[in-house]
């Protein structure tokens, strides 16, 4: 191989490497959650504790992951984790072993169109393929791996390197049981198509071998016998058993056809061969080693294993791919005009798919899309106030947190979603109220088992009440910090208060609009005399224009005119009679597709907590060039009965408590001091000098609370 | 005739894979508790009626917990005897009394944490009250568990020894 010649498509297969991580990694800072990726660090993290690829599934016991999956895989890959053991290095493999697999694809359609434009057309094109960015972008699985795999696989025994393609079908084998389907398939291929007929017989008795090792080896070591497997709840409709499944699927053909020429599934098959023009039919013996996984995934009782936007079609793609490019070496070889048509095309396959992540909800991972999802990739102060929160609790500490921070808590033998928290008895919970994905919410009961420890940034955190113990940080530092075990970290949490913060609600119940129609006055509820800090959440939101053209949506950007204004009103009746305490208009750019959230100092403000008070949201126009197009803001509110909300529908020219009767604002009021809660970690030792070094530059901090359990010595 | 190079290949390819099948039959689930039997079948559906009479400590340590409701308090009575020549040092090992909705070894609220030396051939009695500050309304069937830990320095201390009765509170 001539190194001069090729190496641009290794520049490109880095470069595409370097995207995808710094993508995923600003994804992973602004906390928006990946699938299952926070479960596979925590096996991660568990096996370089002792425990084999243990994780506890948000429930109450610990499993393997051999119980559902037989993946090794991913200990084959482990060491690296267990050099670096950091969240994403997970994700640094991932992306490295699949960007991978555009060389492959390259070389072969090089190989095949005797054309370097042709080519770079068929890659370029596949890495703008959506079926091929989700399957790794959207998370983390490790059957996602087979694309690269077996498109190596199949280049190298196209290289007659027989040696080469068997180590990468035992490769794919070692992802999950079901890559026994297309290395058994890709193996047939060999032994018909190949020279390598041997190499070929030998994978395919391999694979066979593969399934009754896992089926009947593996799983019985790690399930009951009365247990069903867990592979066997993805085809629940035929039957409980393997055996079972197979008979039904058998001796019910018509139903099976039914269920897979359905409209969802015609539109599956539609999506994955559409953009490249059909063109694989014309090459059937490669693109048939791709299709009984599919025809599986559209059989499946789980119906996610059939959508786009996962994994499950990972190991169909390259025989997607591989069969495009020998259709069109075949139609190359028509005499007239034949590198004309190919590459015409070739352009054309390029273009549908530029189109389709350009203006479709598909392109949702590509930055150059209008459907770039920023949302999920924005880094804001608040996600930086989580960050601070994260990195304080140590590993030792069971933790419950919304469903976006799992991926940060994951280090730890013990993580819950929040989303089903009832029940358990977690050491701590992170709750977020403005958190994504419509959770449905548990949050712990404060009156019984939690005692809130932290709030700001209207983030909360508890703690269970037996592991809470407060002492002032002078009998700490003196004496009770030996109390503890020297060599265990503990989370300590000093505020400059003896009030903590109080908040309208906790749970978010609606999300209302705040523009040049719509604005909100919230009358302010202090629990406490001399309120210091008041916080309220806000996003921006995008205008856009949508044409609908050949049955897809197409979105434009528009630009809006308009700036959040928020004012504190002091007086009975915000109406008529009132004074403005503080006004300020928000620069839109200081704003997020996503909560930012907006604190006001109260304490310069002269507040006389015995009065009343009143925040306005509303817009500041200007409208001096004409009619304009204006932008829109995102307030949230929450459930509470005792709440004065006004909600006007016409630009505050009138107003009404009863669009949203026993909702407020979510906000929260601190007291006594401008000063955020500390958090810190560390032995005891490190706690106590922590906390001596705090009171020595500041003398509002006068309590400690420090969350473990204390051993007495009998 | 196969070539030199293809022989050596075929042979590393098969000691290689029976290498791999061979390790791969040898892993088990890790074990959850120090002295558990190394194919337990009870241990994934212990957690209900199997769980109230749940002890693993064969041999090396004896557990046992008792308690008793009343409306205000929990009285707990726990007894450890050590039958072999080992030596539970007070430094090394520590107990947990815990009261939870699932297993020994899931989080739950720890009534007491203490240490005591446990000598060879030794026996020792505990009984205190826990008072139900925010348990006092609950109605729910609820286990009391009484584990032995030994510390693993900055690490999670791992189970040893561990015993459970079921409480219904509000019954």
């Amino acid at each position: 191989m001539n190194i001069r010649k090729t190496s641009l498509i290794y520049v490109v297969a880095i470069a595409y490497f370097a995207l995808s991580f710094s993508l995923t990694y600003t994804r992973w800072k602004s906390h928006s959650p990946s699938l299952d990726y926070h479960a596979y660090v925590q096996m991660y993290w568990n096996t370089a504790n002792g425990d084999t690829l243990m994780y506890n599934r948000g429930s109450e016991n610990q499993y393997s992951l051999y119980k559902a999956h037989f993946s090794p895989f991913l200990l084959m890959i482990f060491p690296i984790y267990a050099l670096v053991q950091h969240p994403l290095t997970l994700y640094f493999v991932f992306f490295a072993v699949i960007s991978t697999s555009v060389i492959p694809l390259y070389f072969f359609a090089l190989d095949k169109l005797q054309s370097k434009l042709s080519a770079w057309l068929i890659a370029l094109s596949f890495l703008i393929y959506f079926p091929f960015a989700f399957t790794h972008r959207q998370g983390f699985a490790e059957e996602a791996f087979a694309t690269p795999l077996l498109l190596w696989a199949f280049y190298l025994l196209h290289k007659q390197k027989p040696w080469a393609f068997l180590a990468f079908s035992f490769l794919t084998l070692s992802l999950r049981i079901n890559m026994v389907i297309p290395v058994f398939m890709l193996a047939l291929y060999a032994i018909a198509k190949s020279k390598y007929k041997v190499h070929g017989l030998f994978v395919a008795l391999l694979s066979l071998f593969w399934l009754f090792y896992t089926l009947y080896i593996i799983y019985p070591n790690f399930n009951l016998p009365s247990e069903r497997l867990y592979i066997a709840g993805f085809f629940s409709d035929y039957g409980n058993t393997a055996g079972e499944i197979a008979k039904n699927v058998i001796l019910h053909p018509l139903s099976v056809v039914e269920k897979i020429t359905a409209p969802e599934k015609l539109n599956y098959m539609r999506w994955l061969v559409g953009p490249v023009l059909f063109l694989p039919v014309l090459a059937p013996e490669i693109l048939i080693i791709g299709v009984p996984v599919l025809v599986l995934n559209m059989l499946s009782s789980y119906p996610r294993m059939s959508h786009l936007w996962t994994y499950y079609h990972s190991s169909s793609l390259p025989f997607i791919w591989l069969a495009t490019v020998v259709a069109l070496e075949r139609i190359g070889r028509i005499k007239i005009g034949r590198k004309v048509i190919v590459n015409a095309l070739l352009a054309a396959i390029f273009i549908v798919n530029f189109l389709i992540v350009k203006n479709t909800p598909n392109g949702q991972h590509f930055p150059f899309s209008n459907w770039f999802n920023r949302s999920t990739h924005e880094v804001t102060a608040r996600d930086k106030a989580a960050d601070e929160i994260l990195t304080n609790i140590p590993t030792i500490y069971s933790v419950a947190s919304n469903y976006g921070f799992l991926e940060n808590t994951a280090q730890r033998k013990w993580q819950f979603p929040v989303a089903n928290f009832k029940g358990y008895l977690v050491d701590l919970v992170l709750y977020d109220p403005l958190a994504l994905t419509g959770e449905a919410l548990e949050i712990p009961d404060t009156d019984k088992e939690y005692g809130r420890l932290f709030t700001n940034n209207l983030f909360f955190l508890f703690a269970r009440r037996d592991l809470i113990k407060k002492y002032s940080i002078g009998d700490f530092i003196t004496r009770e910090f030996k109390n503890y075990d020297q060599n265990a970290a503990y989370l300590a949490a000093s505020n400059p208060s003896e009030k903590l913060p109080t908040y309208s609600g906790m749970t978010t119940t609606r999300v209302v609009d705040i523009n040049n129609i719509y604005n909100l006055v919230q009358k302010l509820d202090f629990a406490n005399g001399n309120p210091a800090v008041l916080q309220f959440p806000v996003e921006k939101t995008e205008l856009v224009r949508r044409v609908k053209i050949l049955g897809v949506d197409f979105l434009l950007p528009k630009r809006g005119t308009g700036a959040l204004k928020a004012e504190i009103l002091e007086g009975e009746d915000f109406e008529k009679n009132y004074k403005i305490v503080y006004s300020k208009v928000e620069e839109r750019n200081e704003l997020a597709h996503k909560p930012s959230i907006l604190s006001i100092d109260l304490s310069k403000l002269q507040i006389d907590a015995s009065r009343t008070y009143w925040l306005k949201l509303s817009m500041e126009t200007n409208t001096s060039g004409g009619v304009s197009l204006f932008n829109s803001y995102k307030v949230y509110l929450t459930k509470n009965d005792e709440s004065d909300l006004r909600y006007s529908l016409d630009g505050g020219k009138a107003w009404s408590g009863n669009n949203y009767p026993k909702q407020s604002l979510i906000y929260s009021i601190a007291y006594d001091s401008v000063k955020d809660t500390i958090l810190t970690k560390g032995t005891p030792q490190q706690l106590k000098q922590q906390l001596q070094e705090m009171t020595k530059t500041s003398q509002d901090y006068k309590d400690v609370v420090v969350v473990g359990a204390v051993t007495e010595k009998l | 005739m196969m070539a030199k190079k293809d022989k050596i290949y075929w042979a590393v390819t098969l000691a290689f894979l029976a290498g791999f099948f061979y390790f791969f039959q040898t892993i088990k689930p890790p074990k959850l508790f120090e002295n558990e039997a190394p194919r337990d079948k009870s241990r994934d559906i212990f957690f209900g009626s199997r769980l109230k009479g749940f002890s693993r400590s064969p041999n090396k340590i004896n557990l046992s917990v008792d308690a008793m409701i009343s409306e205000d308090l929990l009285n707990i009575k726990l007894n450890a005897q050590n039958p072999a020549n080992d030596t539970f040092d007070s430094n090394a090992y520590f107990y947990r009394v815990l009261l939870g909705r699932s297993y020994p070894y899931s989080p739950a609220i720890i009534l007491k944490e203490f240490s005591k030396k446990l000598g060879a051939k030794d026996i020792f009695e505990l009984e205190f009250p826990w008072e139900r500050i925010y348990l006092r309304d609950e109605k729910a069937e609820l286990y009391l568990h009484f584990n032995l830990y030994r510390r693993n320095g900055s690490k999670e201390p791992s189970i040893i020894a561990t015993t459970t009765h079921s409480l219904l509170f509000g019954q």
